[in-house]
């Protein structure tokens, strides 16, 4: 059984939450890019508001969007976090080292468990049935959406909501910044692929998709949701030339392809020259410089992904290279040194 | 659909290194919820702590001395070690791997976030899937890995994962359960919320108080029914289900309506009626709130007959770990024909007519239901069954 793609929504450091491509990409010189967050109190019951963290609102109100593009209800909800909900982990953290320990307030604990928003949007929409939380950093939304997939091919659903979450924390980014992670100096994120230095920005980001086995107008299939540890074990080339035949497709298919180039001088090449060898005819698109790293990246490239198949064009300002055929299958790879991810979609 | 049999098991809790320590203590009923040795906090309430530093648990995963590992890593490899070993299992290039815990190695993180620079080689702790990748690594498995995170349920949910990852054809074996450490975090939080027992926790007592931590690695090997030819199997994993009350954050629905559709549609996966089951592992964490929602949902599906006893009493709540903890436990009582009693129970709550058992017996145990509830409303059962 085949499962679809029928709504997406994505919040992003940039101006995505309107649903189409923005013209003009935001510019920034800056080390991390935040989130062109919507006024939430158009979108989520200030009683709701009142407690909620930043990731929860992110998410919450993308939620809410994803679920309005919907010509179906969704029944469960799936969520991929990869560090989860960070910020309020690391204010209950500091409250419990600095004290007094008897004397702290529980929301920031409650706020902190990683499935919180995957219950609040069960609260929020009142779905009842299955509702799961991945945790696992760059294969979050990879687990979630071949879960998506397998309950939809069960039978248990019929249309489930997936979301993919990761918020800005300067935690991360402080604890993180070792083996020249992130970059040292800004630099303007539309420079960022020229690669010039080790590192990357950070970003943050919230992609929601209602897949449904049943296809709407726009007949956007999702073919494929894989992960692999790596180990360095295995060549990556290997490894997706064995996913596309296992799911009887050829390079010669793959129309465009999706990389996670970063702009870091030390990994881009060695993460993605191969695969982008792989298909030499196909169109390179790439997106971190628009969104800045983070684990569940992935979700603005599917969103991306999503935009084109519908019939909207491919901006200039994310084409690492143009091919000549319309785009109709589209193969998204990530490579984020501890597991290699990789999403297939096309129009059906 | 593939039948899906479990052919290893291994755990690590306050109550035992290993299975058959734990088998010894289930049988006995000794009391483990005491002043904790180890855990460093304000907050001094009786938790159920394994009774070793991480010098020796490191010995006892047989990993090199002179390197600090997290201590949630160190019980889950524990577990997963045993699991594999009495699976037989020593090809494992076409293993996968589900693990869990509540907020990775937060022992560890807690106490180095404010000097980072001074503990380079613990910060890889801070990633989330870090203990997952860690085992992983140690085990040589290379098959896909997943992490699920959903509170107390989460390694409930891994099991029915693996379980439908099998009977759908897209995985053969898998390692799966789960590993909490005892943390200052998570003491704080619970004592935050109100529902840490003073007292030391006592399920389904009538004068229970709230819960009492626990710390504990648990894995469970399942194999589809092809693969595990010729093995020995330990039972069968028949049912399960995953349902949301879209109720409260951290609070169960006093009737339960959760739990109760938990149960029913995991009954229904296995094809079996409420009257079929034989014992019920209550997810019983000892707060007034689960302990009478979950009791209602039992009464309107089993009446008062079926034996219920909640395992926490022996072992504390262990967080992520619970679910697969209590699978095991499930799976033993499957094994060794014996329902397992309500530790530290005085005054059964007179709110329900739920038939506890007070004391390790033997019985007639052909199928087995273990539940296990998370907060934001995230209910889990599982239905183990005796091939």
């Amino acid at each position: 059984m085949a499962s679809y793609i029928i709504s997406s929504a994505l919040l992003s450091p940039q101006k995505t939450f309107e649903g189409t491509f923005p013209e003009e990409p935001i510019t920034t010189e800056s080390l991390y890019l935040l989130c062109a967050e919507p006024d939430y109190k158009q979108i989520i019951p200030p009683v709701r508001l009142r407690r909620m963290s930043h990731i929860l609102k992110m998410g919450l109100a993308t939620s809410y969007l994803c679920i309005n593009e919907s010509k179906v209800k969704p029944d469960s909800v799936i969520v991929g976090t990869g560090q989860g909900c960070t910020g309020d982990l690391e204010n209950f953290m500091r409250a419990c080292s600095e004290g007094p320990e008897e004397l702290l307030s529980p929301i920031p604990f409650i706020n902190s468990g990683h499935n919180t928003l995957a219950g609040q949007i069960a609260m929020a929409s009142q779905i009842k049935g299955y509702n799961m939380t991945y945790l696992q950093e760059a294969a979050s939304l990879e687990s979630a959406l071949s879960d998506a997939m397998l309950l939809l091919e069960e039978g248990t659903s019929e249309c489930t909501l997936v979301g993919a979450i990761d918020e800005f924390s300067a935690l991360s980014f402080k604890i993180f910044d070792r083996d020249q992670y992130w970059r040292k100096e800004a630099v303007n994120n539309l420079d960022l692929l020229k690669a010039e230095k080790p590192g990357a920005i950070m970003g943050e980001g919230a992609g929601f998709f209602c897949i449904s086995n049943r296809p709407d107008r726009q007949n956007i299939e999702l073919v494929a949701s894989e992960s692999k540890m790596n180990f360095g074990t295995e060549a990556s080339v290997k490894w997706v030339t064995d996913l596309l035949n296992q799911y009887n497709l050829t390079t010669n298919d793959i129309d465009m392809l999706f990389v996670g180039r970063k702009g870091d001088l030390l990994t881009d090449d060695t993460s993605y020259a191969g695969i982008e060898q792989l298909f030499p005819t196909a169109t390179i698109a790439a997106y971190k410089h628009l969104s800045g790293e983070f684990p569940t990246v992935q979700s603005v490239a599917l969103w991306m992904a999503v935009k084109v198949l519908s019939g909207q064009q491919l901006p200039d300002y994310a084409t690492l290279k143009a091919g000549t055929r319309t785009a109709k299958t589209i193969l998204l790879y990530n490579n984020d040194l501890s597991t290699e991810n990789v999403i297939i979609v096309r129009k059906g | 659909m593939n039948r899906v049999f479990v052919t290893g098991i291994g755990a690590i809790s306050a109550i035992g290194n290993n299975i058959a320590e734990q088998l010894q203590s289930l049988r006995k009923g000794t009391n483990n919820i005491v002043s904790a040795k180890f855990l460093k906090s304000a907050i001094k309430l009786p938790v159920a702590e394994i009774p070793h530093s991480n010098e020796e648990l490191t010995s006892l995963a047989g990993l090199p001395g002179g390197v600090t590992y997290s201590r949630t890593f160190l019980l889950g490899l524990i577990a997963a070690k045993e699991a594999l070993e009495t699976a037989h299992l020593s090809d494992r290039s076409d293993l996968q791997l589900i693990s869990s815990s509540t907020n990775a190695a937060i022992e560890i993180t807690e106490n180095i976030y404010q000097h980072p620079e001074e503990h380079q080689s613990l910060l890889k702790y801070f990633h989330a899937n870090q203990i997952p990748l860690d085992i992983a690594r140690e085990l040589g498995i290379n098959g896909r890995q997943y992490t699920i995170s959903t509170a107390c349920s989460s390694s409930a949910n891994g099991i029915m994962l693996a379980t439908r990852l099998i009977r759908s054809g897209k995985a053969k074996r898998v390692l799966v359960g789960g590993n909490d450490s005892l943390a200052r975090f998570s003491i704080n939080g619970f004592n935050a919320l109100e529902i840490a027992s003073p007292t030391g926790s006592r399920p389904f007592d009538e004068n229970r108080d709230g819960v009492s931590l626990g710390e504990a690695g648990a894995y469970l090997v399942l194999e589809s029914e092809e693969a595990a030819k010729g093995k020995p199997v330990y039972g069968e994993v028949r049912g399960y289900a995953n349902v949301n009350e879209a109720y409260h954050a951290t609070a169960t629905s006093p009737e339960g309506k959760g739990a109760q559709q938990a149960i029913s549609d995991a009954l229904a996966v296995a094809h079996l009626s409420a009257g079929d089951i034989s014992y019920i592992n209550a997810h019983g964490t000892g707060t007034k709130v689960n302990d009478l929602s979950e009791s209602n949902a039992i009464c309107n599906l089993f009446g008062d007959q079926t034996p219920v006893s909640s395992t926490k009493g022996y072992t504390g709540h262990t967080l992520a770990a619970c679910g697969a903890l209590e699978a095991v436990f499930s799976i033993l009582a499957i094994r060794e024909q014996q329902v397992w009693g309500n530790c530290r129970l005085l005054q059964p709550m007179s709110e329900t007519s739920m038939n506890i058992v007070k004391e390790t017996r033997s019985a007639t145990v052909n199928h087995v239901l273990s539940n296990s509830f998370g907060f934001g409303g995230n209910d889990t059962s599982l239905i183990f069954s005796k091939i």
